[in-house]
């Protein structure tokens, strides 16, 4: 067994990472067709109680193995074709699980970590929820879509605080922009019913946490708990899309981000955040800690003489290497009314 | 520094698309929330809704309370449940219909309605329950912010179709019916209970609980019950009789 160790750029409060390269085969018992490294994340959550919850803001980070790597043979609209017939019908089609597609390529570089669901498969083809761009050369990637039941376990193996009834159980809230779904471990006398539900009680265990989604965890068990996950490091760029509002983002990066090396600030407010001589106005990025009682809030300050662009808190201290750290979350707000944009995450194509 | 992103904005609607949007269809409710904030992507420069998002949810549960009729049966599936607050709790409502007892609470309580959405009650082992959660993000939800929740319960998906209701409020709970502090980020929201945990009472005058029901009402001076009827016209002829009997 092949054993590497990563240390990443920093260790928040809140969240203790350890990364541990152990092997590049597969955890998930799947066939893998390329070579990501896989490993392991540490996440702390902070205790709280029922009546003042604690949150901590979590994401996977790694990803499923790959399930498919290769190149594309022809494309027409949302339909992608690969040599061969490597696939059988309908296999990625939401049947035996959700799978989304990235595309890679090495002509058209913004591109690359474009991510879309699969829709439909045949032997040699998939079809996208949208078309993505790609072209004739370009590589794909197919995964299979990470779920609560395997970031906490399909029977709460992560130790999350579960009763008969919301209101008293840990919550994991997955957002779309400011809008949360929220989903916790039902669990009883007879255990007729355990299992991950959403607050209409639907089963939940298979709701996806796409690589661009945040998680909150609301802990209302006194105790801290420590959850791991193991999974794929994804290598490459991710293009994470953007909207204006609340944006709750994890991070694909298993290397680490700072502010500096997010790739967040590009310049141009239409293809990064909006920078400003001002707090009030600028885009935010906000961590938190402690449980939630400590937000830090961040902002990319530039004005006409460009002498003390940079990121900074609000008492202007230079925050450029503050971390973001790998199986964390982090809320972007974006201020300003500028149009959406996808975020390239940079990750290292490499480990 | 990195200075890396150059995708133009169709770019923005593949990835958005494609990826979010699909990947949250497995949950009904989510896919509703994702074609509205997709809507937002395409009116990017007409909505910011940053500031604000108060979140109030109740779990429904096969623990939590059945939402009942008065004659105990349960409501309909998809039974309309308003969240809100009243400024002014203890009126009691006297109308005859449940649009007129409406018209009256709204006035003499000083309703307001969190959102302009509303829950529906939702089918646990056979039972409806309220469930689900109602996110505000605009500034209209700092007015609510430390207020009591209501619960404002009837028997049909719309207030012209109900025949009974009934408001609930919580005099105990943990956590308490309150709304939660808007700080316009996550966190600002809260998960209540309809279980037994939460002491809960009916208010205005209609409707009651026990420890396994909401039971909901119909306005006291409605169409009467045919037993009711039934006495009514019986004394009524006897009435007649006497007095025909008096001029003979």
């Amino acid at each position: 067994m092949k054993t590497a160790c990563l240390k990443p750029h920093a260790i928040k409060a809140a969240f203790l990472f350890s990364f541990i390269i152990i092997s590049p085969s597969s955890l998930f018992g799947q066939t893998n067709f390329a070579t990501d490294p896989v490993g392991l994340i540490q996440l702390s959550v902070a205790g709280g109680s029922v009546a003042a919850p604690k949150i901590s803001l979590v994401s996977p980070t790694l990803t499923q193995p790959i399930s498919y790597q290769g190149l594309i043979t022809a494309i027409s609209g949302a339909t992608i074709t690969v040599a061969g017939t490597p696939w059988t019908a309908n296999q990625f089609n939401g049947a035996a699980g959700s799978y989304y597609v990235e595309i890679i390529s090495a002509a058209t570089p913004a591109i690359s970590g474009t991510l879309s669901d699969i829709t439909s498969t045949t032997t040699n083809t998939i079809t996208t929820a949208q078309p993505t761009g790609a072209a004739v050369g370009n590589t794909i990637k197919i995964r299979k879509d990470v779920t609560i039941s395997d970031l906490f376990g399909a029977n709460n193996s992560a130790g999350l605080l579960a009763t008969g009834d919301a209101s008293s159980s840990d919550e994991v809230l997955i957002y779309n922009g400011a809008t949360a779904a929220n989903y916790y471990y039902y669990t009883d006398a007879s255990h007729s019913y355990d299992g991950w539900y959403d607050l209409s009680f639907n089963p939940a265990g298979q709701v996806t946490i796409a690589p661009n989604e945040g998680v909150v965890i609301k802990r209302k068990a006194a105790a801290s708990l420590s959850i791991v996950f193991s999974g794929s490091v994804k290598t490459g760029n991710t293009l994470i899309p953007i909207l204006n509002g609340l944006n709750v983002l994890g991070t694909a990066s298993a290397k680490g981000l700072t502010l500096d090396t997010s790739g967040l600030y590009t310049g141009n407010s239409a293809t990064g955040v909006l920078a400003s001589n001002d707090a009030s106005t600028a885009d935010q990025i906000i961590l938190y800690s402690n449980g939630g009682a400590t937000q830090n809030i961040y902002y990319y300050y530039t004005d006409a003489s460009h002498t003390y662009d940079g990121w900074y808190d609000l008492s202007f201290n230079p925050a450029g290497s503050i971390p973001i750290s790998p199986g964390t979350a982090f809320v972007l707000k974006r201020y300003g009314g500028g149009n959406a944009f996808n975020w390239v995450l940079p990750s290292p194509t490499s480990f | 520094m990195h200075s890396i992103g150059c995708c133009h904005p169709q770019q923005v609607f593949n990835v958005f698309d494609g990826y979010s949007q699909n990947n949250r269809a497995k949950t009904t409710t989510a896919v509703q929330m994702n074609k509205s904030i997709l809507l937002s992507v395409i009116l990017s420069h007409a909505i910011i809704p940053f500031a604000s998002a108060t979140t109030i949810g109740f779990g429904a549960a096969p623990s939590s309370r059945s939402v009942v009729e008065g004659n105990l049966a349960d409501v309909p599936v998809g039974s309309l449940v308003l969240v809100g607050t009243f400024t002014s709790p203890t009126f009691t409502l006297s109308g005859t219909t449940i649009q007129q007892e409406v018209t009256n609470a709204i006035a003499d309580g000083g309703w307001t309605q969190f959102t302009a959405s509303n829950l529906s009650t939702a089918s646990v082992v056979g039972h409806q329950k309220v469930g689900g959660s109602l996110t505000d993000i605009s500034a209209a939800a700092d007015a609510f912010n430390g207020h009591s929740v209501y619960l404002w319960v009837f028997d049909t998906n719309q207030i012209s179709t109900a025949q009974q209701m009934g408001i609930f409020a919580a005099t105990s709970a943990t956590p308490a019916w309150t709304f939660p502090t808007n700080n316009g980020g996550v966190g600002d929201g809260a998960t209540l209970s309809t279980t037994t945990t939460a002491t809960i009472a009916a208010i205005g005058g209609r409707g009651s609980v026990t420890s396994t029901q909401l039971i909901l009402a119909a306005p006291v001076s409605a169409v009467p019950e045919p037993s009711t009827f039934t006495a009514g016209a019986l004394l009524a002829f006897a009435a007649m009789g006497m007095r025909r009997r008096r001029r003979a």
